[in-house]
């Protein structure tokens, strides 16, 4: 052989050995295969009538710690962990987050894949993404989970939208336009186009508000502190969105309502009581408040809702439809022990 | 080679490969891209106050989307947003500017708003991708603005099928949904190809098609189409354009469009278009099946011109005809006899009873008369007999030529309406001949299994069933909760022995009440018994009381090519009923029953005059305290309406 074939020869060796070295964007194919080991299918307790038996897991240690959804099914304290070669593990539930909703077991095993959390990555709107679970428990012993594609349809928080979901997780989800989220899909993992790790996919939740179902995952960003805390055996903490000492209200602002007579009565103004906040004010009877600091409020029970979480030494900002217009208004409420306020 | 051009390949081969690797990621890109640069011209609308459901639907109180059409202010959102009348609409902006914003005008053909908000500015217009441009596989991208914050939301799929739900809609795999309702399906070049609706192609109310959220199956409606009739728009609502014609057959995919009835009044009356014409062409288009006139009627709008093509004789015509929103009723016309089902029938339709004091009777006509000849008309069988009727209207004066004893003989009629009154004393229902001497099909009680339906049903075939004879089909639907199929069949078994009627019992799924989508259930079994039995077409009655009242309702309305009568007992006309309209080849008649006095019967009684209104004939009558309903009333009223 030449010294030139020799070169021809090395370097072709070098480019096909590429995609396994670097692994810049491998194929689906490729992407799926290397994600399957880490994740597991976690068999409980729960089975009640109708209720699954079974949910989903990944793997963040070599040493068989397993990720997973905080639910019913762990409600021994036990569950079975079967891995992606289908060999079985007693996992025993080291610690859960019910804030989160997210929990460890720990099985006996050494040398396994796993993700590290470290390396997770985030995702925007319209991110390609790929969604592993158990769902409906389809895989069975050494089958691999099922995979779903889609997008990440939006980024969004689930406490901007009070009253549409039942959940006590309260951050930041993906919504995502894959079925991702039916029965035992929860505690899934959900990667990028490359099998990064970007999220957990979350339990069932109904959308109150337009009576949909909703397909999310939680960013493994919002989770990672708790589950540090959680191997630490430390509890993780929260600051809480707890109610104001002292809330602002409609007494405070001197407005009347229209009789609350229906579940959805919208928030007309009845009347404003003389001398408050409200009268002195360019509000009038008949406004429609629409706004309550910027955020949309539909009904009267809504409003209440609202004004109850804003401290009453602080302004409120009021937007009311009068006609055609808008019209802002900013009110100091009056506090209890210090009356006088203008 | 020298090491130099070997080097050029080396670097050719990586290149190459690298670039195949960032297809992927270029594409993602891309379909991201393509959501960012329609998102200017998608707003977040949210409604204030007003009904949180409609029947037993949930509305959505949720945020939804809107796309601007014009720059002046005017948006385009779906029906469903607006469905529950709210008291007040903001409407939020790109750039996070709120305005209020006052409902123009409704399009009922497409399930649209029109919403208006008063700008200074004028608004972004999307750029528009054209119906021609679009090919069915190409990427689809959602863009919807519901989510909080100032962050689009979007979902990624194809373009399933262009001209669907009668030529109104493109369809999308991309998931479609109360999120993204109103908002706009992009192309990958971020040009708006529609706006995102709810739609059902056997239904136009505004809630049918919600129950496929996020099923692979969404529509929109082409922004082309809403731009071309933006102008009309604004004036006032859209409504789906008619032609004010029926059709011969019933067989919509198989048949020739020929015409039955133009309707009085309407825009093909008024053009000439009379019976037996044949269309050949709409709009230059070729139409040689009925269901190809739909296909092209379907986009148009009341106010729209078309032109119609027909064939008269050996003469073909050409009308520009505009359409209309709203035709006059059609009402039946009666001559008041029953045809006779003899197994050997002669050629004529033989009279088999004559209605005391109807136009029959007047002009004398007598049991075992044929009718061979009505208005102009040769007619050989039942079935022609009731096409060259339901071209007349009651009232008519005509000429009816009919054989007695080999002698044939013409007289005139003056036709009337249908009755609306129990019949009395009709002879037996099919002539006394000795029994079938084939197989026959197993008889009594059977059980119906749908392979792809988790209901149950029960039917119950006569035991003198003769599959020589078409046979009436009563389906009793079980009061849920109060009363099992089993126990419904056996309430109804004797009678209908004695009476020779079929009977179906289909299971409620749950015992709490029917639910809505369970027509089709109830469909599908009557269809599954006519597989298997003799039935005839112009005698299926769906009877229920109370809640399976409505429910009756329901399936007759859904199904008016199959269902001819409905009877209900304490039972109001559901609110969400389908268009009810009187159609001259699918006739359908009501019986309804009350028991008590109230305000159910103060309701039940405006139902009647509802359907009088739009020409329908109702039999009503009050049952006495205590008293029950006389099964061998109805069955005999089920039994005569075969009626001509």
């Amino acid at each position: 052989m030449t010294r030139c074939g020799l070169t021809l020869l090395c370097s072709l060796m070098a480019v096909s050995a590429l995609p396994a070295v670097e692994s810049k964007s491998p194929s689906y194919a490729d992407v799926i295969r290397s994600v399957q080991p880490r994740m597991v299918k976690v068999f409980g307790s729960g089975g009640l009538r109708s209720l699954e038996t079974y949910q989903s897991g990944f793997l963040i240690s070599a040493d068989g710690h397993v990720l997973t959804a905080w639910s019913y099914v762990l409600d021994t304290g036990e569950a079975t962990i079967m891995l992606d070669d289908g060999r079985r593990f007693e996992g025993k539930l080291l610690s859960a987050d019910p804030r989160t909703e997210i929990a460890i077991l720990k099985i006996d095993a050494t040398g396994l894949p796993f993700f590290d959390l470290a390396k997770a990555s985030s995702l925007r709107t319209g991110r390609r993404v790929l969604a592993f679970s158990n769902l409906y428990g389809v895989a069975t012993g050494s089958e691999p989970t099922s995979v779903q594609h889609g997008v990440v349809s939006g980024v969004t928080n689930l406490a901007a939208r009070r009253g549409s979901f039942e959940t006590p997780y309260r951050g930041t989800v993906y919504v995502l336009d894959a079925m991702s989220n039916n029965a035992g899909a929860a505690g899934g993992a959900l990667t990028d186009s490359r099998g990064r790790l970007s999220g957990i996919l979350g339990k069932e939740l109904r959308d109150a508000k337009t009576n949909t179902w909703l397909n999310y995952a939680v960013p493994i960003s919002a989770i990672r502190p708790v589950v540090t805390a959680l191997l630490a055996g430390k509890p993780p903490t929260f600051e809480d969105d707890e109610l104001p000492e002292e809330s602002a209200n409609l007494e405070r602002l001197g407005i009347l309502l229209i009789p609350n007579v229906l579940r959805n009565t919208p928030p007309f103004i009845d009347a404003l009581v003389p001398d408050t906040p409200g009268a002195l004010s360019a509000l009038k009877p008949d406004d429609l408040i629409v706004l309550v600091n910027g955020q949309t409020v539909q009904t009267q029970a809504a409003l209440l809702e609202m004004l109850r979480r804003i401290d009453a030494v602080d302004a409120v900002r009021l937007t009311v439809v009068r006609d055609t217009d808008l019209v802002d208004v900013t009110l100091k409420p009056i506090l209890a022990r210090a009356p006088e306020t203008k | 080679m020298s090491r130099l051009s070997l080097l050029f390949m080396l670097l050719g081969a990586l290149q190459s490969w690298c670039l195949a690797q960032d297809i992927e990621s270029l594409e993602q890109d891309a379909l991201y891209e393509a959501a960012r640069r329609a998102a200017p011209s998608v707003v977040r609308i949210e409604t204030i106050g007003g009904l949180d459901r409609i029947g037993e639907q949930l509305i959505s109180s949720a945020p939804v989307s809107g796309v601007i059409v014009d720059p002046a202010g005017y948006i385009v959102s779906s029906a469903f947003n607006f469905k529950n009348q709210p008291s007040s609409i903001l409407v939020e902006l790109a750039d996070g500017t709120r305005k209020t914003a006052k409902i123009v005008s409704r399009n009922h053909s497409r399930q649209l708003v029109l919403l208006k908000v008063d700008v200074e500015t004028p608004m972004p217009m999307p750029r528009v991708a054209t119906k021609s441009s679009l090919r069915v596989g190409q990427w689809a991208i959602t863009v919807g603005r519901t989510l909080p914050g100032d962050e689009i939301n979007m979902t990624v799929g194809i373009v399933s099928a262009k001209e669907r739900i009668w030529g109104r809609a493109v369809q999308t795999d991309a998931n479609v949904s109360p999120a993204n309702y109103g908002g706009a399906l992009v192309d990958v070049t971020g040009a708006i190809v529609g706006v995102l609706v709810p739609l059902s192609p056997t239904s136009s109310e505004v809630l049918a098609g919600a129950e496929w959220y996020d099923s692979g199956i969404g529509f929109a409606v082409p922004m082309e189409d809403i731009l071309a009739s933006l102008a009309r728009w604004k004036e006032g609502d859209l409504h789906r354009g008619l032609l004010g014609i029926a059709l011969q057959g019933s067989d919509e995919y198989g048949t020739e469009p020929v015409v039955a009835l133009s309707r009085p009044k309407s825009p093909a009356r008024d053009a000439g278009i009379v019976a037996d014409d044949k269309i050949l062409r709409l709009n230059g288009k070729r139409v040689r099946r009925q269901v190809e006139l739909r296909h092209v009627l379907g986009p148009l709008y009341a106010g729209d011109h078309v032109t119609v093509t027909y064939q008269r004789g050996d003469e073909t015509f050409e009308k520009d005809i505009e359409l209309t929103d709203k035709l006059e009723p059609y009402e039946h016309a009666f001559l008041g006899i029953l045809p006779s089902r003899e197994l050997e029938p002669k050629n004529g339709v033989e009279v088999r009873y004559v209605y005391p004091a109807s136009p029959a009777d007047e002009c004398g006509l007598q049991l075992g008369d044929s009718i061979i000849k009505l208005a102009g008309h040769a007619v050989s069988d039942a079935s022609g007999l009731r096409t060259a009727l339901a071209a007349l209207e009651p009232e008519t004066e005509i000429q009816l030529t009919f054989r007695r004893a080999e002698q044939e003989q013409t007289v005139d009629v003056r036709l009337n309406r249908l009755p609306e009154t129990f019949p009395t004393a009709l002879p037996a229902p099919y002539p006394d001949v000795p029994p079938p001497n084939e197989n026959l099909p197993a008889l009594g009680r059977i059980n119906i299994k749908l392979p792809e339906e988790a209901g149950d049903c029960l039917a119950y075939v006569p035991q003198s069933y003769d599959p020589r004879f078409a046979h009436s089909l009563l389906v009793v639907l079980p009061v849920p909760g109060q009363q099992t199929a089993e126990e419904a069949i056996q309430a109804w078994r004797d009678v209908s022995e004695a009476q020779r009627v079929l009977l179906l019992a289909p299971e409620p799924q749950s015992k709490r009440g029917w639910r809505p989508d369970e027509v089709t259930f109830v469909r599908k079994t009557i269809d599954n018994l006519k597989g298997s039995y003799r039935i005839d077409a112009e005698r299926i009655l769906v009877h229920g009381v109370s809640n399976s009242g409505s429910m009756a309702y329901l399936v007759a309305l859904n199904h008016r090519d199959l269902i001819r009568g409905v009877s209900v007992v304490d039972a109001p006309l559901p609110s969400r009923s389908p268009l009810i309209l009187n159609e001259p080849t699918r006739r359908l008649a009501a019986v309804i029953t009350t028991s008590k006095s109230g305000p159910l019967a103060a309701r039940m009684a405006a139902d009647a005059t509802r359907l009088r209104n739009v020409k329908l004939p109702v039999v009503t009558h009050k049952l006495e305290n205590g008293g029950k309903l006389d099964q061998a009333q109805l069955l005999q009223w089920l039994d005569s309406l075969d009626r001509l």
